[in-house]
Order: C-alpha cells, then structure tokens, then sequence
C-alpha cells in the first residue's frame, strides 16, 4: 500500500472527482445544474464577482503599502525638530566658527535655508554646541 | 524589485481575459471543483483565495495548462496547505480567570476559525456516511484513499470500464447534492 500522508489522503477522494469535473461535456453540466436548479450565469455572476473583489483587495492592500510607506517617510522627515533656541545657539557658534570646520565656519554667506539645513545636519549627526551664554 | 514573470507562463492581462470570456459552465465546474475541497460554506472564499494568489504573482499560469486544470491546482493547493497549518497548530483560545480580568489561561478552543472549518470538513466522512449501506462505493472509496490505481479499484470492485465511470459520477452527484443542501441550509 502507497505511503500517503494524512493530507493527501483526505484529497485522494476530491482528486478523483475534480477529475471527473473537468472532463464533464457542456451538455453533462448544463443537465446537473438545471436538475440541482442552478444558473450558469448566475454561477458565472458570482464567480465573476469573486475575481473582482479579488482584484479591488489586492488594489486596496497596495494603496494601504503606499500610505504606509509615505507616513513612515513622513515621520523619518520629522525625526529633527528645531527650537527657536537650538537655532539661535547653533547660528551663532557657526557664524562665529567656534569649534567648527571650514565648511561650517563659513555659514555668514549661507542663506537662511542653508543656515537651517546645516543646523539639521549637525544635530542628526549629533554635534553638540555648548550654551556659552 | 519586481519579480522576473518566466517566458512560459501567461500574464496578468490574459488572465483577466479569460476570466471576461469564462463561460456559464465553467464557472459551475469552478464552483463545483471548489466544493470538493472545502466545505460548501468556504467555497466561494477558497475560489477568491485563486485569484487573489494569481493576481498577486503567487501562482502563474502556465502556457501549456488550460485554465480550470490549473484553477483546480491553485484550489487544491490552497485547500492542502490550510489543512496542513491546521493539523500541525494547537487548538488554543486564552479566557480570563474566575472573577479575575488580568491573568489568563489557554484551553482547547470548541469555535473554528475559518482555517480550522477547511481543516476540520471531512468530505471522505461525508462520504462514508452517505454510502453507508453500499458496498460497491465504501469499496471504492476505501480503496482510493489507500492510494489503489484504477484498474486496482475495478478489479476489487468488480468493475468494468463504465461501472467505473458510474459510480464515480454516483459519488459525485451524491456529494455535490449533499453540498448544496448545506447551502441552502446555511
């Protein structure tokens, strides 16, 4: 006797009669569902209805992927918040060079969004500017 | 990064074509093939369940199988993978202690989820049942299940070709008139 796993067993029945399903003539069909009282295009309504709803669940999960990811991004762009007083101390040591590279010393020619940006820069890298005052 | 579709397999657009030039009677061999491995209660889920593994690049369909052979895969290896998950999980449920909301125990859990309703539906049962009193099908399905090849199961049933044949669709009938009625009835 085969070795067949639980499974399979429980299929082995279902496998032999989709089978028989599959080989069924149109006339075969269309003579079981007037008997069993059922409407092909009924039948093909709902199986129409199933690809359907099969289609707008994957359309929904991917727009839920997207918002997602757009408010993770959201949140990432968030992680440095300035305060009026970060900015003034973090202003006045890059204008003043104080402990400051080249690059960052020359913030006197730097816009104000430059300014701001540099800021940004320096407290996500985690440059710390004493209060001196 | 999306996946590479392979050259032997048909796309999504085809698939949407075929399921707009789906006749009438292959949506009842569709209904008909899922009833035969879920419960009829589940089938229409089971049938979604199809597409949505077609849709979302799960399964592909391959070029050299027509539709409903491969439909009838894509169902059956669903039907067999949740029967799997279900045999192998423990039926567990957690409920609050006597008078008590914060601490909880775990117990057998008596309400299927509907993974368990696919695990739990026996259609061999069924069919046990509704033939209980005739030899020639309990045979031939005994025989079936213990894996026996079809010249086997006619030789041991005393069957020729179409007495095969006949009671094969017997069976069928049987059990797709059996599920029905639990349509109906549901």
């Amino acid at each position: 006797m085969p070795d067949r796993d639980d499974v399979a067993r429980k299929l082995a029945l279902a496998d032999i009669l989709v089978e028989d399903i599959l080989n069924m003539s149109d006339s075969e069909v269309l003579a079981e569902a007037k008997d069993d009282g059922i409407s092909p295009d009924e039948a093909l309504a709902r199986v129409k209805g199933r690809f359907k709803a099969a289609e707008t669940n994957l359309s929904k999960a991917k727009l839920k992927a997207a918002r997602a990811a757009v408010d993770n991004d959201r949140q990432r762009a968030n992680v440095v918040r300035l305060e009026t007083k970060d900015i003034e101390r973090y202003r006045k040591a890059i204008r003043h060079g104080d402990g400051l590279t080249l690059a960052a010393r020359n913030g006197t020619h730097m816009s104000t969004n430059d300014e701001l940006n540099l800021i940004e820069d320096m407290i996500e890298l985690g440059i710390d500017i004493d209060d001196k005052e | 990064m999306t996946k590479a579709i392979p050259k032997d397999v048909r796309d999504l657009d085809e698939v949407r074509e075929r399921i707009d030039g789906l006749t009438g009677v292959e949506a009842l061999k569709l209904e008909q093939i899922a009833r035969r491995f879920v419960a009829s209660c589940d089938a229409p889920d089971l049938l979604q369940e199809a597409f949505s593994r077609i849709l979302e690049g799960g399964r592909n369909w391959p070029s050299d199988i027509e539709f409903l052979p491969f439909m009838a895969q894509v169902m059956r290896s669903i039907a067999s993978t949740e029967r799997r998950k279900t045999d192998s999980r423990p039926e567990l449920r957690v409920v609050p202690h006597h008078g008590e909301q914060l601490t909880f125990d775990t117990v057998a859990d008596p309400n299927g989820t509907p993974e368990d309703i696919v695990g739990e539906w026996d259609e061999l049962a069924a069919a046990r049942e509704l033939f209980a009193g005739d030899d020639t099908a309990t045979t031939y399905i005994d025989a079936i299940v213990a894996g026996f090849r079809r010249q086997e199961i006619m030789e041991l049933c005393d069957l020729d070709a179409n007495g095969y044949e006949t009671v094969t669709r017997r069976i069928k009938r049987r059990l797709e008139k059996r599920s029905l009625k639990d349509v109906h009835n549901a």
